[in-house]
């Protein structure tokens, strides 16, 4: 029987008709008629939306994803189409702006990006000295507790800075993830929490937290005065005798262990002045040296170079469409460009997005702890260890320490590279950066404990919306920010060993470790 | 039928109330009117003194459009019962004997007239509440220009810009046609709208999200105080090369345009200039700062500090800075004395 009869008599049946009515859809009467042109409508209308969604939809689809792919590798063989100069393909409307979109671009390009003003705490900021003094330092691994670990062993040169990590892996392991230090030099605000105002005073951090390299202040100071005696007087004009290990314990440290402090408490007042000018020295050396460090140009600073020169076909060929469409939601619709903005895609201050707290029972304060840090911190702008007249010291004079916004808040990264440093936030809670935007897309409120937190966090950010093609573009156009180090490649690797030469020093403190060992 | 009788009693109170009400608003319209025409031949001082005049009577406008909007609402409500009395009567006028429905029916009539008149009134006031209300904002809008007019002049030497405060960024789009605009400085203009930056930049690229400012947004950086007690102008100290070239080649008497811009992440400094509503510059203010971006949840990055006055009226804001760009408030809280006033911009970096 005619499975049409039944479906088409259940409908008679509601629009009133009777049972007027035959396989193949003919009526009998007139009635039948005009119900059965209801019917037919239906049929055809059902006909249609089964078409469309099962048979048109993936073959449209399929044509999209084959457009993409041969974008990708007209993508790929970019240099040569250039080159050949081929036939000018027909712009698309997705590469075409206005004067005022191109110039509001350039504003996030290189080509935007000041040189570095001279640091006002760092007297030894510009001096290529100091910055070689401190690629030592910073592949040196004798100024970690277990002679193991440099800041190079997180901050890795061929992993962009980066260690690849979820959090940090020093000594111990830490509760955030590893940021990049290409363009850090630019940020005004040090961690992801800001509880250090300058780079040189950054660098102090690592070496004495017993999760990263576990040292102490005097053990650098001592290293330091011997191991690289005469760069150090020939910039600092000075070196003070610290290798007297009872005036000066070389575990001394006034956040280590019990005894760590106990013995920089028993140090005299002058001593641990001593030891702090020093300890700042290396600091300020090794921020000498990561000032070298600016990230290259990528592959949306030569699109906006090549929209700048009115080129617009050699634009096209720079970027694929997904790529255009991706800028275009980053810079408008999906508001990226509010926060991450500038040449390095950051404003360097703290905002908070929802990200999942890390540990519940020991919620992350963020912003909130920092600012309190900053404040007590020895070597601040303020501090008589800082270059800087008091006066210049604008972003502790002007600091803000009440707000519900700094709870759980962090500093927005730059964005330069961020394809290649994941994991993702403040403590790697996203693996990539597909896991990043679907957090924008849909994010989740911050996570809040009245117990632990002063206040509920704010929350900075609104649902995106997006939709999956659009997730990939945006994901496309963050790709587009990867480059090359800007630096010259005797930056990036281990410096050739200064001296070899074992000082007195190092050889009463590998006889001390022996002894250790032989007992 | 008592409920009739306090319906025509409050009727005839309100026509009476009305008629006074009218007289005296025509009166305060006039009033506006002739000063307006009397501003002609004015200096600064007393430019500022009529804004401020202006202002206290569009106040007084206001509050009459007030009234009379309350009244006809409230006679809209009484037309509402009276309808629904009569409903009702209509409604039992069948159940009852034949001698009260006649009174009943005589009771209906005269609701029905009293309706008919109370809703001519009712119309009339909300008419004329309408009206007053347009005057006000009118008199309004033109006591703040002529305050400013006079404000303008009375710091002639230190106002850079009429226009409002924008950012380094935006304005670095339009710099290539914003080139110096002369304008007489008696005569502030609305923001010409070809420098209007929104519509220059094409909404394809920077078509905002939800956490966009309103189509309509009074961003003019001269502002009197919520209670009428000062007149603010907010000035950015922020020059870039540019802006120095710029203002070296400051022509004749005008007023240079669009260098009153901020930069987004840098540390910076604000003048406010400040005198009282009669034009007066006053200098032994404490202020306080507060700002915050209204489409999100967070304020400003820094907690900027307004200093002593360094000339009079004019006190300098410093550790200004603005992480974002979008749409920000900035309150100044002024105290002086026994006076607390607030005044209040709208940036739209």
């Amino acid at each position: 029987m005619c499975p049409l009869i039944w479906i088409s008599k259940r409908l008679m049946n509601v629009l009133h008709c009777g049972n007027r009515i035959k396989c193949g859809v003919l009526a009998i009467n007139q009635q039948g008629v005009m119900c059965n042109l209801v019917f037919v409508v239906f049929v055809v209308f059902v006909v249609f939306v089964v078409f469309v969604v099962f048979v048109a939809q993936p073959v449209v689809y399929a044509q999209i994803n084959k457009g993409a792919q041969s974008n990708k590798s007209a993508q790929s063989n970019r240099s040569v189409q250039v080159n050949e100069n081929v036939q000018p393909a027909a712009l698309s409307e997705a590469y075409q702006f206005t004067q005022t979109e191109i110039a509001f671009l350039n504003s996030f390009t290189l080509n935007a990006l000041p040189p570095l003003k001279p640091s006002k705490t760092n007297e030894v900021a510009e001096s290529s000295v100091a910055a070689k003094l401190g690629q030592q330092l910073f592949f040196d691994t004798q100024l970690s507790a277990s002679g193991h670990i440099s800041c190079a062993s997180c901050h890795q040169p061929q992993r962009y800075f980066t260690d690849g990590l979820v959090t940090a892996m020093g000594v111990a392991e830490g509760r955030r993830n590893t940021p990049t230090l290409v363009g850090s030099a630019y940020s005004h605000w040090f961690y992801w929490d800001g509880r250090k105002d300058s780079l040189w005073s950054q660098a102090l951090g690592p070496l004495e937290d017993v999760k990263e390299q576990g040292g102490s202040r005097v053990q650098v100071a001592q290293r330091l005065t011997s191991h690289y005696a005469t760069t150090y007087q020939a910039l600092f004009d000075e070196l003070p005798d610290v290798s007297d290990t009872r005036r000066f314990p070389p575990i001394a440290n006034p956040f280590g262990s019990p005894k760590a402090q106990q013995l920089w408490a028993l140090m005299t007042e002058q001593d641990r002045d001593l030891i702090n000018r020093v300890f700042a020295n290396a600091g300020k050396a090794l921020a000498a040296y990561q000032r070298q460090l600016r990230p290259g140009k990528s592959d949306f600073d030569r699109f906006v170079e090549a929209l700048v020169q009115e080129s617009p076909q050699k634009a096209q060929s720079l970027y694929t469409e997904d790529q255009v469409l991706g800028m275009r939601l980053f810079m408008g619709r999906a508001n990226c460009a509010s926060c991450h903005n500038g040449p390095l895609f950051s404003n360097f201050e703290f905002h908070n997005v929802g990200v999942p707290e890390r540990d519940t029972q020991k919620v992350d304060l963020g912003r909130y702890a920092g600012v309190q840090q900053l404040v007590v911190d020895g070597f601040n702008c303020l501090s008589s260890y800082s270059d800087a007249n008091a006066v210049d010291c604008l972003e502790i004079r002007y600091l803000k320490t009440q707000g519900k916004e700094l709870v759980a808040a962090f500093k927005a990264p730059s964005l330069r590279n961020v394809a290649k440093t994941a994991p993702y936030m403040h403590a790697g809670q996203f693996p990539d950066l597909t896991a990043v935007i679907e957090h924008y897309n849909k994010p989740k409120p911050p996570f809040f404990d009245p117990k632990q937190q002063p206040n509920r966090p704010h929350f900075d950010i609104l649902p995106l919306r997006l939709k999956e093609q659009q997730k990939q573009q945006l994901i496309a156009f963050l790709e587009s920010l990867s480059s090359e180090i800007d630096s010259a490649a005797h930056w990036l690797a281990p410096p050739k060993a200064a001296s070899s030469k074992t000082t007195p020093l190092e050889v009463k403190k590998l006889s001390a470790e022996l002894d250790i060992l032989t007992q | 039928m008592p409920k009739l009788n306090e319906y025509v009693c409050g009727l005839g109170l309100f026509a009476i109330f009305s008629v006074s009400l009218n007289t005296e608003a025509i009166t305060v319209q006039d009033r506006a009117s002739l000063s307006i025409d009397e501003m002609s031949e004015s200096n600064h001082f007393s430019e500022m003194k009529q804004g401020a005049a202006l202002r206290q009577e569009a106040k007084t406008l206001l509050t009459y459009a007030k009234k009379h909007l309350l009244n006809a609402n409230q006679m809209n409500k009484t037309v509402l019962a009276l309808q629904s009395l009569n409903r009702q009567l209509s409604r039992q006028i069948n159940q009852q004997d034949q001698q009260t429905q006649a009174v009943v029916q005589q009771t209906l009539k005269k609701i029905q007239q009293q309706l008919h008149i109370l809703s001519n009134k009712q119309r009339h006031f909300s008419q004329q509440g309408s009206k007053l209300r347009a005057a006000g904002e009118r008199l309004l809008v033109q006591g703040r220009h002529l305050m400013k007019q006079g404000f303008v002049r009375v710091w002639q030497d230190r106002i850079t810009s009429l226009d409002p405060i924008d950012s380094e960024v935006k304005s670095q789009l339009v710099a290539h046609n914003t080139r110096l605009r002369s304008v007489k400085p008696n005569m502030p203009q609305a923001s010409d709208p070809r420098f209007n930056v929104d519509e220059i930049i094409p909404s394809l690229l920077l078509q905002r999200g939800d956490q966009s400012r309103p189509m309509f947004l009074d961003t003019d950086p001269f502002q009197q105080s919520m209670h009428g007690h000062f007149f603010v102008h907010i000035l950015s100290e922020y020059r870039s090369s540019h802006d120095e070239t710029a203002l070296n080649e400051r022509p004749y008497e005008g007023i240079l345009s669009g260098i009153n811009r901020v930069p987004i992440n840098e540390m910076h400094t604000w003048l406010l200039l400040i005198t009282d509503a009669h034009g007066q510059k006053i200098s032994d203010l404490s202020i306080e700062v507060e700002g915050h971006m209204p489409g999100h949840v967070h304020g400003l990055p820094t907690a900027p500090q307004v200093m002593p006055a360094i000339a009079p009226g004019v006190y300098p804001v410093e550790g200004m800075k603005f992480q974002m760009t979008g749409w920000w408030v900035m309150s100044f809280i002024i105290n002086q004395g026994n006076i607390k006033d607030r005044v209040s911009f709208n940036l739209d970096l």
